[in-house]
Protein backbone atom coordinates (compact mmCIF):
# COMPACT_ATOMS: atom_id res chain seq x y z
CA UNK A 1 0.00 0.00 0.00
CA UNK A 2 0.95 3.38 -0.72
CA UNK A 3 0.11 6.39 1.45
CA UNK A 4 1.89 9.24 2.30
CA UNK A 5 3.28 7.18 5.44
CA UNK A 6 5.35 5.19 3.76
CA UNK A 7 7.37 8.25 1.49
CA UNK A 8 7.94 9.81 5.13
CA UNK A 9 11.32 8.46 6.77
CA UNK A 10 9.64 8.33 10.08
CA UNK A 11 8.16 5.49 8.97
CA UNK A 12 10.01 3.85 6.40
CA UNK A 13 10.16 0.59 6.58
CA UNK A 14 7.34 -0.73 8.39
CA UNK A 15 5.35 -3.77 7.47
CA UNK A 16 2.36 -3.64 5.15
CA UNK A 17 0.02 -4.66 7.84
CA UNK A 18 1.91 -1.98 10.14
CA UNK A 19 1.11 0.59 7.50
CA UNK A 20 -2.61 -0.53 6.62
CA UNK A 21 -3.19 0.00 10.85
CA UNK A 22 -1.82 3.46 10.67
CA UNK A 23 -3.28 4.22 7.21
CA UNK A 24 -6.60 5.50 8.76
CA UNK A 25 -4.87 7.72 11.26
CA UNK A 26 -3.51 9.98 8.44
CA UNK A 27 -4.85 13.06 7.17
CA UNK A 28 -3.41 15.39 4.46
CA UNK A 29 -2.96 18.82 5.72
CA UNK A 30 -1.33 21.97 4.30
CA UNK A 31 -0.65 25.31 5.81
CA UNK A 32 0.51 29.11 4.59
CA UNK A 33 3.62 30.96 5.75
CA UNK A 34 2.90 32.24 9.37
CA UNK A 35 -0.05 29.71 10.14
CA UNK A 36 0.04 28.78 13.47
CA UNK A 37 -0.46 24.63 13.76
CA UNK A 38 -0.60 24.40 17.65
CA UNK A 39 -0.35 26.51 20.37
CA UNK A 40 1.28 26.30 23.77
CA UNK A 41 -0.66 24.18 26.26
CA UNK A 42 -3.25 22.97 23.52
CA UNK A 43 -4.44 19.68 23.31
CA UNK A 44 -1.44 17.39 22.20
CA UNK A 45 -4.22 15.27 20.00
CA UNK A 46 -1.92 14.61 16.72
CA UNK A 47 1.75 14.62 15.31
CA UNK A 48 2.66 15.64 12.04
CA UNK A 49 5.15 14.26 9.60
CA UNK A 50 6.32 16.95 7.59
CA UNK A 51 6.27 16.24 3.76
CA UNK A 52 7.48 19.65 2.88
CA UNK A 53 8.67 23.06 4.17
CA UNK A 54 9.77 24.06 7.43
CA UNK A 55 7.98 24.51 11.01
CA UNK A 56 9.26 26.77 13.87
CA UNK A 57 8.87 25.94 17.38
CA UNK A 58 8.75 29.21 19.32
CA UNK A 59 8.05 29.97 22.65
CA UNK A 60 6.39 33.31 23.76
CA UNK A 61 8.52 35.65 25.12
CA UNK A 62 7.34 38.14 28.32
CA UNK A 63 7.24 41.63 26.19
CA UNK A 64 8.69 40.81 23.07
CA UNK A 65 8.24 39.19 19.78
CA UNK A 66 7.88 34.88 20.11
CA UNK A 67 11.44 32.90 19.95
CA UNK A 68 12.76 30.38 17.64
CA UNK A 69 14.07 27.52 19.40
CA UNK A 70 13.87 25.02 16.49
CA UNK A 71 12.79 24.37 12.85
CA UNK A 72 11.84 20.95 11.56
CA UNK A 73 12.33 20.72 8.33
CA UNK A 74 10.85 18.01 5.16
CA UNK A 75 11.62 14.73 6.23
CA UNK A 76 10.79 15.38 10.34
CA UNK A 77 8.37 14.84 12.72
CA UNK A 78 6.48 17.53 14.40
CA UNK A 79 4.91 16.93 17.75
CA UNK A 80 5.61 13.96 20.58
CA UNK A 81 3.38 15.23 23.31
CA UNK A 82 0.76 13.14 21.92
CA UNK A 83 2.38 10.36 23.78
CA UNK A 84 3.35 11.61 27.00
CA UNK A 85 0.48 13.19 29.24
CA UNK A 86 -0.98 15.45 30.16
CA UNK A 87 -0.66 15.57 26.37
CA UNK A 88 -0.26 19.30 25.75
CA UNK A 89 1.88 20.64 23.35
CA UNK A 90 4.78 22.69 25.31
CA UNK A 91 5.69 25.07 22.57
CA UNK A 92 3.90 27.11 19.41
CA UNK A 93 4.46 25.45 16.18
CA UNK A 94 4.44 27.83 13.15
CA UNK A 95 4.87 27.34 9.38
CA UNK A 96 7.64 29.44 8.11
CA UNK A 97 6.92 28.67 4.46
CA UNK A 98 4.09 26.45 2.74
CA UNK A 99 4.14 23.26 4.95
CA UNK A 100 2.79 19.76 3.53
CA UNK A 101 2.63 17.58 6.20
CA UNK A 102 0.67 14.34 7.10
CA UNK A 103 -1.63 14.84 10.27
CA UNK A 104 -1.58 11.49 12.51
CA UNK A 105 -4.26 11.36 14.99
CA UNK A 106 -3.68 10.65 18.34
CA UNK A 107 -6.40 8.51 19.33
CA UNK A 108 -6.27 6.19 16.46
CA UNK A 109 -1.99 6.25 16.52
CA UNK A 110 -2.75 4.89 20.45
CA UNK A 111 -5.52 2.81 19.27
CA UNK A 112 -3.45 0.96 16.49
CA UNK A 113 -0.15 0.68 18.85
CA UNK A 114 -2.83 -0.88 21.65
CA UNK A 115 -3.60 -3.59 19.21
CA UNK A 116 -0.33 -4.37 17.97
CA UNK A 117 2.62 -4.28 20.13
CA UNK A 118 5.12 -4.92 18.23
CA UNK A 119 3.85 -1.65 16.14
CA UNK A 120 3.68 0.02 19.64
CA UNK A 121 7.51 -0.72 20.43
CA UNK A 122 8.67 0.02 16.70
CA UNK A 123 7.20 3.45 16.97
CA UNK A 124 8.22 4.17 20.08
CA UNK A 125 11.93 3.33 19.12
CA UNK A 126 11.87 5.59 16.13
CA UNK A 127 10.45 8.31 18.62
CA UNK A 128 13.22 7.83 20.80
CA UNK A 129 15.45 8.05 18.29
CA UNK A 130 14.03 11.38 17.68
CA UNK A 131 13.69 12.66 20.85
CA UNK A 132 17.51 11.54 21.38
CA UNK A 133 18.24 13.34 18.67
CA UNK A 134 16.59 16.59 19.75
CA UNK A 135 18.08 16.47 23.02
CA UNK A 136 21.36 16.23 21.91
CA UNK A 137 21.33 19.17 19.68
CA UNK A 138 19.40 21.12 22.32
CA UNK A 139 22.91 20.07 24.46
CA UNK A 140 24.66 21.23 21.50
CA UNK A 141 22.78 24.88 21.30
CA UNK A 142 22.98 25.05 25.21
CA UNK A 143 26.84 25.18 24.87
CA UNK A 144 26.45 28.35 23.02
CA UNK A 145 28.72 26.68 20.18
CA UNK A 146 30.26 30.01 18.38
CA UNK A 147 30.23 32.03 21.12
CA UNK A 148 34.11 31.56 21.18
CA UNK A 149 36.63 29.94 18.67
CA UNK A 150 36.86 26.80 20.89
CA UNK B 1 46.85 53.97 14.48
CA UNK B 2 50.55 55.56 14.33
CA UNK B 3 52.75 54.81 11.56
CA UNK B 4 55.65 52.36 12.19
CA UNK B 5 59.18 53.31 11.18
CA UNK B 6 60.35 49.89 9.51
CA UNK B 7 62.26 49.75 7.20
CA UNK B 8 61.07 48.23 3.89
CA UNK B 9 62.03 44.58 2.72
CA UNK B 10 61.27 41.92 0.21
CA UNK B 11 58.20 40.29 0.33
CA UNK B 12 59.24 36.73 -1.27
CA UNK B 13 59.41 33.89 1.01
CA UNK B 14 63.55 34.21 2.51
CA UNK B 15 65.25 32.24 5.15
CA UNK B 16 63.54 31.16 8.30
CA UNK B 17 64.99 34.16 10.55
CA UNK B 18 63.29 36.43 7.60
CA UNK B 19 60.06 35.15 8.09
CA UNK B 20 59.97 36.26 11.48
CA UNK B 21 60.42 40.06 10.42
CA UNK B 22 57.14 41.51 9.66
CA UNK B 23 56.26 43.74 6.65
CA UNK B 24 55.03 47.30 6.11
CA UNK B 25 51.99 46.61 4.91
CA UNK B 26 48.68 49.53 4.05
CA UNK B 27 44.99 49.22 5.28
CA UNK B 28 42.87 49.69 1.86
CA UNK B 29 39.68 48.63 2.72
CA UNK B 30 37.89 48.10 6.17
CA UNK B 31 34.37 46.26 6.20
CA UNK B 32 32.23 45.95 8.99
CA UNK B 33 30.77 41.81 8.58
CA UNK B 34 29.16 41.86 11.90
CA UNK B 35 28.83 43.63 15.69
CA UNK B 36 32.27 42.10 16.21
CA UNK B 37 33.80 41.11 13.37
CA UNK B 38 35.49 43.25 10.22
CA UNK B 39 37.18 42.42 7.31
CA UNK B 40 40.22 44.50 6.14
CA UNK B 41 42.25 45.13 3.54
CA UNK B 42 45.71 44.96 3.01
CA UNK B 43 48.27 46.06 0.53
CA UNK B 44 51.94 45.45 1.03
CA UNK B 45 53.81 49.31 1.15
CA UNK B 46 56.67 47.81 -0.96
CA UNK B 47 56.23 44.96 -3.93
CA UNK B 48 53.33 42.52 -4.21
CA UNK B 49 52.91 40.09 -1.36
CA UNK B 50 54.30 36.36 -1.70
CA UNK B 51 51.15 33.65 -2.86
CA UNK B 52 49.61 32.02 -0.32
CA UNK B 53 46.97 29.06 -0.56
CA UNK B 54 43.25 28.81 0.74
CA UNK B 55 43.60 28.23 5.00
CA UNK B 56 47.15 29.49 5.44
CA UNK B 57 47.64 32.20 7.96
CA UNK B 58 49.29 35.50 8.38
CA UNK B 59 50.97 37.06 11.49
CA UNK B 60 49.30 40.58 11.86
CA UNK B 61 50.76 42.82 13.92
CA UNK B 62 49.09 45.64 15.15
CA UNK B 63 52.71 48.05 15.92
CA UNK B 64 52.61 48.79 19.78
CA UNK B 65 50.25 46.46 20.58
CA UNK B 66 51.05 42.18 19.71
CA UNK B 67 50.99 40.20 16.80
CA UNK B 68 47.94 37.33 16.11
CA UNK B 69 47.55 34.78 13.80
CA UNK B 70 45.14 35.61 11.32
CA UNK B 71 43.48 33.40 8.15
CA UNK B 72 43.75 34.93 4.80
CA UNK B 73 40.11 35.14 3.68
CA UNK B 74 40.20 36.39 0.46
CA UNK B 75 40.68 34.69 -2.97
CA UNK B 76 44.38 33.12 -3.98
CA UNK B 77 43.91 34.72 -7.39
CA UNK B 78 43.66 38.75 -6.06
CA UNK B 79 47.80 39.07 -6.43
CA UNK B 80 48.14 42.66 -5.18
CA UNK B 81 46.21 42.60 -1.46
CA UNK B 82 44.79 40.00 1.11
CA UNK B 83 41.98 40.68 2.92
CA UNK B 84 41.47 39.04 6.91
CA UNK B 85 38.64 38.79 8.59
CA UNK B 86 39.01 39.46 12.42
CA UNK B 87 36.56 39.20 15.95
CA UNK B 88 37.11 41.49 18.27
CA UNK B 89 38.09 38.91 21.40
CA UNK B 90 41.46 40.53 23.18
CA UNK B 91 43.96 43.37 22.92
CA UNK B 92 45.44 42.52 19.88
CA UNK B 93 41.84 41.94 17.76
CA UNK B 94 40.48 44.97 18.87
CA UNK B 95 43.39 46.72 17.54
CA UNK B 96 42.73 45.19 14.31
CA UNK B 97 39.16 46.09 13.97
CA UNK B 98 40.04 49.66 14.99
CA UNK B 99 42.27 50.50 11.73
CA UNK B 100 41.37 52.98 9.41
CA UNK B 101 41.98 53.28 5.62
CA UNK B 102 45.86 54.26 5.87
CA UNK B 103 46.82 52.48 8.72
CA UNK B 104 49.62 50.44 8.73
CA UNK B 105 50.00 47.07 10.21
CA UNK B 106 53.22 44.25 9.97
CA UNK B 107 52.36 41.13 8.32
CA UNK B 108 54.53 37.88 8.31
CA UNK B 109 53.72 34.63 6.57
CA UNK B 110 51.97 32.42 4.71
CA UNK B 111 52.32 29.97 7.48
CA UNK B 112 50.77 26.59 7.29
CA UNK B 113 49.12 23.72 5.64
CA UNK B 114 46.29 24.77 3.61
CA UNK B 115 43.05 23.00 2.92
CA UNK B 116 43.75 20.39 0.19
CA UNK B 117 41.61 21.89 -2.48
CA UNK B 118 43.86 20.74 -5.27
CA UNK B 119 43.40 16.79 -3.47
CA UNK B 120 39.52 17.07 -3.38
CA UNK B 121 38.98 17.95 -7.43
CA UNK B 122 37.06 15.28 -8.90
CA UNK B 123 35.32 14.96 -6.33
CA UNK B 124 32.42 16.40 -3.72
CA UNK B 125 33.36 19.55 -1.34
CA UNK B 126 31.41 20.06 1.99
CA UNK B 127 32.14 22.49 3.92
CA UNK B 128 30.97 22.93 7.36
CA UNK B 129 31.51 26.24 9.10
CA UNK B 130 30.91 28.14 12.58
CA UNK B 131 30.95 31.29 13.65
CA UNK B 132 34.15 32.67 12.39
CA UNK B 133 35.14 29.64 11.76
CA UNK B 134 34.12 30.88 7.99
CA UNK B 135 36.85 33.45 7.75
CA UNK B 136 39.62 30.65 7.11
CA UNK B 137 37.59 29.17 4.43
CA UNK B 138 36.22 31.64 2.38
CA UNK B 139 39.67 31.04 0.51
CA UNK B 140 39.12 27.54 -0.19
CA UNK B 141 34.81 28.18 -1.34
CA UNK B 142 36.31 30.90 -3.55
CA UNK B 143 39.12 28.39 -4.92
CA UNK B 144 36.08 25.61 -5.34
CA UNK B 145 34.21 28.57 -7.05
CA UNK B 146 36.60 29.83 -9.54
CA UNK B 147 37.95 25.87 -10.64
CA UNK B 148 34.47 24.96 -10.46
CA UNK B 149 34.20 22.26 -13.34
CA UNK B 150 37.05 20.83 -11.63
CA UNK B 151 34.81 19.62 -8.39
CA UNK B 152 31.24 17.67 -7.81
CA UNK B 153 28.99 19.05 -5.73
CA UNK B 154 29.47 21.90 -3.51
CA UNK B 155 27.57 22.18 0.14
CA UNK B 156 28.29 24.96 2.68
CA UNK B 157 26.65 24.00 6.27
CA UNK B 158 26.95 27.13 7.80
CA UNK B 159 26.10 27.65 11.73
CA UNK B 160 26.13 31.31 13.86
CA UNK B 161 24.60 32.07 16.89
CA UNK B 162 22.29 34.58 15.93
CA UNK B 163 20.92 36.20 12.22
CA UNK B 164 23.25 39.47 13.41
CA UNK B 165 26.28 36.88 13.05
CA UNK B 166 25.98 35.58 9.98
CA UNK B 167 29.25 36.52 8.08
CA UNK B 168 29.87 37.55 4.42
CA UNK B 169 25.92 38.09 3.80
CA UNK B 170 26.01 39.63 0.71
CA UNK B 171 28.22 37.43 -0.41
CA UNK B 172 25.96 33.88 0.68
CA UNK B 173 23.55 35.59 -0.80
CA UNK B 174 25.23 35.62 -4.01
CA UNK B 175 26.88 32.50 -3.99
CA UNK B 176 23.03 31.22 -3.13
CA UNK B 177 21.71 31.91 -5.96
CA UNK B 178 23.82 30.21 -8.35
CA UNK B 179 22.55 26.69 -8.87
CA UNK B 180 25.74 24.73 -8.42
CA UNK B 181 25.94 25.56 -4.91
CA UNK B 182 24.17 24.35 -2.37
CA UNK B 183 23.89 26.54 0.97
CA UNK B 184 22.43 25.57 4.31
CA UNK B 185 22.45 28.36 6.93
CA UNK B 186 21.60 27.85 10.55
CA UNK B 187 21.50 29.60 13.94
CA UNK B 188 20.69 28.93 17.42
CA UNK B 189 18.51 31.36 18.32
CA UNK B 190 16.02 33.50 16.67
CA UNK B 191 13.28 36.03 16.55
CA UNK B 192 10.34 35.33 14.35
CA UNK B 193 11.50 37.53 11.41
CA UNK B 194 13.97 35.00 10.54
CA UNK B 195 12.80 32.18 8.09
CA UNK B 196 15.61 30.13 7.44
CA UNK B 197 17.17 27.20 10.20
CA UNK B 198 17.17 27.36 14.25
CA UNK B 199 19.26 24.37 15.46
CA UNK B 200 23.01 23.65 15.82
CA UNK B 201 24.83 23.43 12.08
CA UNK B 202 25.37 19.42 12.52
CA UNK B 203 22.04 18.61 12.18
CA UNK B 204 22.48 19.93 8.89
CA UNK B 205 25.21 17.37 7.97
CA UNK B 206 22.39 13.96 7.19
CA UNK B 207 21.00 15.89 4.60
CA UNK B 208 23.75 17.43 2.33
CA UNK B 209 23.96 16.45 -0.84
CA UNK B 210 27.04 14.97 -1.16
CA UNK B 211 28.26 11.55 -2.36
CA UNK B 212 30.01 10.02 0.76
CA UNK B 213 32.36 8.00 -1.28
CA UNK B 214 33.84 10.73 -2.97
CA UNK B 215 33.31 14.05 -0.94
CA UNK B 216 36.14 15.85 0.67
CA UNK B 217 34.97 17.87 4.24
CA UNK B 218 36.38 20.99 5.28
CA UNK B 219 35.66 22.47 8.60
CA UNK B 220 36.24 24.95 10.75
CA UNK B 221 34.88 26.85 13.81
CA UNK B 222 35.09 26.33 17.82
CA UNK B 223 36.83 22.75 18.78
CA UNK B 224 33.45 21.57 19.94
CA UNK B 225 31.44 22.19 16.94
CA UNK B 226 34.42 20.74 14.81
CA UNK B 227 33.91 17.29 17.05
CA UNK B 228 30.51 16.47 16.57
CA UNK B 229 30.66 18.31 13.14
CA UNK B 230 33.41 15.50 12.13
CA UNK B 231 31.33 12.93 13.66
CA UNK B 232 28.47 13.81 11.70
CA UNK B 233 30.42 12.86 8.65
CA UNK B 234 31.79 9.70 9.74
CA UNK B 235 28.30 8.82 10.87
CA UNK B 236 27.10 9.77 6.97
CA UNK B 237 30.16 7.40 5.91
CA UNK B 238 33.07 9.78 4.97
CA UNK B 239 36.50 8.31 5.82
CA UNK B 240 38.27 9.95 8.86
CA UNK B 241 41.14 11.03 5.95
CA UNK B 242 38.56 12.94 3.72
CA UNK B 243 37.72 15.18 6.73
CA UNK B 244 40.24 18.71 7.27
CA UNK B 245 39.31 20.68 10.38
CA UNK B 246 41.42 23.44 11.10
CA UNK B 247 42.72 22.99 14.64
CA UNK B 248 44.21 25.79 16.04
CA UNK B 249 46.01 26.79 18.85
CA UNK B 250 47.64 30.59 19.32
CA UNK B 251 51.18 30.78 17.62
CA UNK B 252 53.90 33.18 18.33
CA UNK B 253 56.71 32.54 16.05
CA UNK B 254 54.53 30.57 13.50
CA UNK B 255 57.90 28.71 12.04
CA UNK B 256 57.77 25.49 13.82
CA UNK B 257 60.53 26.75 16.27
CA UNK B 258 58.83 28.00 19.63
CA UNK B 259 56.32 25.10 20.67
CA UNK B 260 53.32 27.64 21.66
CA UNK B 261 51.15 26.21 18.87
CA UNK B 262 51.83 22.04 20.37
CA UNK B 263 49.07 20.00 19.93
CA UNK B 264 49.91 16.83 20.78
CA UNK B 265 52.55 15.44 18.40
CA UNK B 266 51.87 18.33 16.10
CA UNK B 267 53.04 21.80 16.10
CA UNK B 268 50.48 23.64 14.23
CA UNK B 269 51.68 26.31 12.78
CA UNK B 270 54.07 23.78 11.19
CA UNK B 271 52.11 20.69 10.29
CA UNK B 272 48.44 22.39 10.17
CA UNK B 273 46.41 24.13 10.96
CA UNK B 274 44.91 21.78 8.50
CA UNK B 275 45.08 18.35 9.29
CA UNK B 276 43.10 14.81 8.74
CA UNK B 277 40.70 14.11 11.20
CA UNK B 278 42.25 10.40 11.29
CA UNK B 279 45.35 12.66 12.27
CA UNK B 280 44.21 15.58 14.86
CA UNK B 281 40.97 13.66 15.90
CA UNK B 282 42.07 11.71 19.04
CA UNK B 283 43.74 14.94 19.96
CA UNK B 284 40.72 17.34 19.68
CA UNK B 285 38.87 14.82 22.01
CA UNK B 286 41.73 14.61 24.98
CA UNK B 287 40.91 16.83 28.20
CA UNK B 288 43.72 19.88 28.72
CA UNK B 289 45.64 19.41 25.36
C1 LIG C 1 45.69 29.21 12.75
C2 LIG C 1 44.81 30.30 13.33
C3 LIG C 1 43.97 31.02 12.48
C4 LIG C 1 43.16 32.03 12.99
N1 LIG C 1 42.36 32.73 12.13
C5 LIG C 1 41.59 33.72 12.61
C6 LIG C 1 40.78 34.52 11.74
O1 LIG C 1 40.77 34.33 10.53
N2 LIG C 1 40.04 35.47 12.31
C7 LIG C 1 40.01 35.72 13.66
O2 LIG C 1 39.31 36.61 14.11
N3 LIG C 1 40.77 34.99 14.50
C8 LIG C 1 41.56 34.02 14.01
N4 LIG C 1 42.35 33.29 14.88
C9 LIG C 1 42.26 33.57 16.33
C10 LIG C 1 43.09 34.78 16.68
O3 LIG C 1 44.44 34.52 16.40
C11 LIG C 1 42.88 35.09 18.16
O4 LIG C 1 41.56 35.53 18.34
C12 LIG C 1 43.83 36.15 18.64
O5 LIG C 1 45.11 35.58 18.77
C13 LIG C 1 43.39 36.75 19.96
O6 LIG C 1 44.33 37.73 20.34
P1 LIG C 1 43.90 38.96 21.25
O7 LIG C 1 45.13 39.64 21.72
O8 LIG C 1 42.92 39.81 20.54
O9 LIG C 1 43.13 38.29 22.44
P2 LIG C 1 43.75 37.57 23.72
O10 LIG C 1 43.84 38.60 24.80
O11 LIG C 1 44.96 36.80 23.35
O12 LIG C 1 42.58 36.56 24.01
C14 LIG C 1 41.26 37.01 24.30
C15 LIG C 1 40.39 35.80 24.52
O13 LIG C 1 40.31 35.02 23.32
C16 LIG C 1 40.78 33.70 23.56
N5 LIG C 1 41.55 33.26 22.37
C17 LIG C 1 42.67 33.82 21.89
N6 LIG C 1 43.11 33.17 20.81
C18 LIG C 1 42.25 32.17 20.60
C19 LIG C 1 42.15 31.11 19.63
N7 LIG C 1 43.01 30.91 18.66
N8 LIG C 1 41.13 30.27 19.77
C20 LIG C 1 40.25 30.42 20.74
N9 LIG C 1 40.27 31.37 21.68
C21 LIG C 1 41.25 32.23 21.62
C22 LIG C 1 41.65 33.79 24.78
O14 LIG C 1 41.68 32.57 25.48
C23 LIG C 1 40.95 34.85 25.59
O15 LIG C 1 39.85 34.35 26.28
C24 LIG C 1 43.17 32.29 14.40
C25 LIG C 1 44.01 31.56 15.23
C26 LIG C 1 44.83 30.59 14.72
C27 LIG C 1 45.73 29.83 15.64
S1 LIG D 1 54.03 29.06 16.76
FE1 LIG D 1 56.04 28.57 17.34
S2 LIG D 1 56.17 26.48 16.94
FE2 LIG D 1 54.24 27.03 16.15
Amino acid sequence: MTTELTRHPFFAGLREEEINRLAPCELGVSYDPDTLIFETGGEADCCYLINRGNVALEVVAPAGPPLVVETIDDGGLLGWSWLIPPHRWQFDARAVSHVEATRIGAECLRAAMAHDPSLAAEVTRRLAEVIARRLHHTRLQLLDLYGQRS
Amino acid sequence: MSAPTLSPRPTTTGPVDERLLPVPHRVVDVRRDTADTMTIGLEPIHGMPPPFEPGQVDMLYAFGTGEVPISISSSTQVADRREYTIRRVGAVTTALTNVERGDRIGVRGPFGVPWPVEAARGGDVVVIAGGIGLAPLRAAILHVLEHRQAYGQLSLLYGARTAGDILYREELETWRSRLDVDIDVTIDAAGSGWHGNVGVVTRLVPRARFDEQRATALLCGPEVMMRYGAQALLDRGIAPERIFVSAERNMLCGIGTCGHCQLGPYFLCHDGPVLSWDRVGPYMSVREL
